[in-house]
């Protein structure tokens, strides 16, 4: 035997010991996806629980063909853009502006956090409870003569997006400063020092040292976002319960619906559609990100 | 030395907050037991209280729009106390309860007893296969209305009745706002001297009553249909169960069914004339019977459950009642079913069950819900109670006197894991611009699939 060899294999683990996490991985990971997919080609349904008939791609024409599933992809998208960029652009300003000598530094950023450890059920009730017809915010703007302005804003059409999305923007930015903060700690004071030594601006210091060094963090916080944007249920579930009507109606709430009617096989063919979806949009935005992180190794 | 000292407190600690945990244990027993026993000892002739050795526990699921722990809570305790049988309630949320009922009917997994409406919902739990007939039972002979519990296909009792009627479905109007206003109490003869009346509280209290509460939030989707529901069967009167039919076999759409697009229109109509609530897309069960109890509202369209409800928070508010005068008919829609108890085949002890049933229906017990909650008892030896003078109305005048029909949800039972969906097509035709012609026939695309995948014929 090769000296060469014989080390390589010494340093190496034996490849059975892979077994077991295989196993585990691939009974609870792998095997339900295949069979979802086996039984969205099927009719599945409550009535007939045990006695599936294969259909072959019927699920998903109707599913592309149902303008409800088209509104609720749309819905979907909708919320993931808007709730991920809100949710990293206002996580970064407050990281910035606490990564500084403040007195207050840290209750701010315990105050800024507190959201994300709130029950999105409690969530739902008080933002339900703000936007009322009677609620705060109807009052706020009833106060400073804004009467005009006051709707019952969670089960307005126009304004019920909005609302769902003001909610999980409010919940998860204290979280994506969080990262941020992280990133920022992790920046070397050195090179801001160097900048300001050659006169460089603040505004040119944030460019061209801050943000290409804090990418790591953006990659982070916007997987995350897109991957929950695109998920999302409890705070369309809670707030609007996807109304009114169907406005607010996202993925995986029409998702639900298909299942509360007991038509498990079109369900399972739309949570194969949302798991790919998913999986697509994050695997791509990963990439994108990755290839923008700056490498200081 | 101030070691020693500080281990043997540490040990004088932990045995004080041990005993005095098991003091705490003894006691809370004990004044648990002797709550109860001051709770619901209420008959004389009580028997003696079951030994815990003798305890037999029985599961029932139900939904939380029928359970009421104020009734069920001492009818549990007193069914322990006399006949030893502990109930455990498995409450569930309603909008949940179809699927969950259904996926656990399908594998089996059961409780002892499953709550449903009956007979309208036989078919949902697959009745003939899975549930235990009732016909035989001893209190089946005390049964108020044995009539309606007869399964459509054979005739069989697959529940026990809660009631002997259920759903009469009307206006509840909150009687002293109509009185100070000057509004007329008499029954309304046509759909337009209705809505006149609803003008009339909105002019005569300067826009500061609502006349007509809605609660049309998203979970309350029950409520938002109750005019529908009943309108339909009620504007085709006596030709509605034939329209059903024909809707059932793929014989006629919705869109063309006779009277629906009207009652719908009808529906949309109160919101764009300013009748209703502005917040009824949000707004809840609850908070209408705070409306209508408190005042701030005039009326609604609701069920016999209502009054009781308005009551038990505002005993002083007395409440009237009107039918529908859907097409100037002056009929009143109603439910062709009542909740009942089935018990399963795939139970762990079907022979414990009936005998728990048994004993469930007897007066001392069955007394207990009607204390509180006056209504129309199964049994005829269970006392209802004082009705509220707003149900006895409706019962008396059209109830008795065959001025009834059945609601649409009832002949139609085998589309009823999809209402919901019909019910969100409503909330949605007073959220956005769409016509009711829209919905009708966006809902029979759903209607149609639906039919198509329970393998109905005719699709």
């Amino acid at each position: 035997m090769q000296p060469s060899k014989l080390r390589i294999e010494k340093t190496l683990y034996p490849g059975s010991l892979i077994i077991p996490a295989a196993i585990v991985f691939g009974f609870f990971y792998i095997l339900p996806i295949i069979m979802a997919f086996v039984m969205s080609l099927t009719d599945w349904n409550l009535s007939r629980f045990y006695e599936p008939k294969f259909i072959g791609f019927e699920n998903f024409e109707y599913i592309f063909n149902d303008p409800k599933f088209l509104l609720s992809v749309k819905n979907t998208i909708v919320f993931a853009v808007f709730t991920a960029t809100l949710k990293t652009v206002l996580g970064l300003v407050l990281a910035l502006a606490l990564d500084r000598q403040l007195k207050t530094k840290n209750l701010m950023r315990t105050i800024y956090y507190l959201p994300a450890v709130l029950s999105m059920v409690v969530v739902g009730i008080m933002m339900k409870s703000i936007f009322s017809l009677d609620g705060v915010f109807n009052n706020l703007l009833g106060s400073i003569g804004l009467d005009f302005l006051q709707k019952d804003w969670v089960m307005n059409k126009s304004t019920a997006m909005a609302v769902v999305i003001f909610a999980d923007v409010w919940r998860w930015t204290g979280f994506n400063m969080a990262i941020f903060l992280a990133g920022l700690q992790g920046i070397d004071k050195e090179y801001y020092e160097a900048a300001k030594i050659d006169g460089a601006s603040g505004w040119n210091m944030l460019r061209k040292i801050t943000l290409p060094l804090l990418m790591p963090a953006f990659t982070i916080n916007i997987v995350f976002n897109v991957i929950g944007g695109l998920k999302v249920f409890d705070q369309v579930f809670i707030i609007t319960g996807g109304g009114p009507g169907f406005t607010t109606q996202v993925l995986s709430t029409y998702v639900f619906t298909n299942y509360s009617q007991g038509l498990l096989g079109r369900s399972t063919a739309m949570s194969l559609i949302l798991f790919i979806f998913v999986y697509g949009s994050s695997s791509i935005v990963n990439y994108i990100l990755k290839k923008k992180e700056v490498d200081i190794s | 030395m101030k070691k020693k000292i500080s281990i043997v407190l540490s040990l004088i600690l932990a045995l004080s907050l041990i005993l005095s945990a098991c003091g705490q244990a003894e006691n809370t027993d004990t004044d648990d037991s002797k709550d109860g026993t001051d709770e619901i000892t209420t008959d004389e002739d009580a028997e003696t209280p079951v030994d815990e050795d003798e305890i037999k526990k029985i599961s029932i699921l139900t939904s939380q729009g029928s359970y009421f722990e104020n009734q069920h809570g001492p009818m549990s305790e007193k069914m322990k106390e006399l006949y030893g049988y502990e109930i455990e309630w498995q409450v569930l949320p309603d909008d949940q309860y179809y699927v969950l009922v259904k996926s656990k009917v399908a594998t089996g997994e059961v409780p002892d007893i499953i709550e449903y409406n009956t007979p309208s919902n036989n078919i949902e739990l697959n009745a003939h296969e899975k549930v235990v007939p009732l016909d035989d039972e001893p209190w089946v002979d005390r049964l108020v209305n044995p009539d309606l519990l007869a399964d459509p296909d054979d005739g069989k009792i697959y529940a026990q009745p809660r009631e002997s009627g259920t759903f009469f479905g009307g206006v509840y109007y909150n009687k002293s706002v109509l009185e100070e206003l000057g509004v007329s109490t008499e029954q309304p003869e046509t759909m337009d001297e209705l809505v006149e009346r609803m003008h009339e509280v909105k002019d005569k209290s300067n826009g500061e009553i609502t006349p007509l509460y809605m609660s049309n939030a998203p979970a309350e989707g029950w409520t938002t249909q109750i005019f529908m529901t009943l309108g339909y069967s009620v504007y085709n009167y006596p030709n509605d169960g034939e329209i059903y039919e024909q809707l059932l076999n793929n014989e006629l759409t919705f869109p063309e069914a006779p009277g629906f697009v009207e009652v719908l229109t009808q529906f949309k109509s109160f919101f764009e004339e300013g009748l209703v609530n502005e917040d009824h897309l949000s707004a809840d069960y609850d908070s209408a019977q705070e409306a209508i109890g408190s005042g701030s509202a005039a009326m609604v369209f609701h069920g016999e459950w209502f009054p009781s409800l308005v009551n038990e928070r505002y005993p002083e508010t007395e409440l009237g009642s009107w039918v529908i005068p859907y097409n100037d008919n002056l009929i009143m829609g109603t439910g062709a079913y009542v909740r009942g108890m089935f018990v399963m085949k795939d139970g762990d002890q079907v022979e414990t069950t009936l005998d728990f049933l048994d004993k469930w229906s007897q007066p001392e017990i069955q007394n207990i819900f009607y204390e509180t909650r006056p209504g129309f008892s199964a049994f005829n030896d269970v006392d209802g109670g004082e009705v509220d003078p707003s149900v006895t109305n409706l019962v008396e005048n059209y109830l008795e006197t065959g001025k009834y029909t059945y609601q649409i949800n009832d002949p139609m039972g085998v589309a009823s894991s999809i209402w919901p969906e019909l019910w969100k097509l409503y909330a949605d035709v007073l959220a956005s611009d769409r016509e009711p012609i829209d919905i009708l026939e966006e809902w029979q695309v759903i209607y149609e699939d639906y039919m198509k995948q329970m393998e109905q014929p005719g699709f």
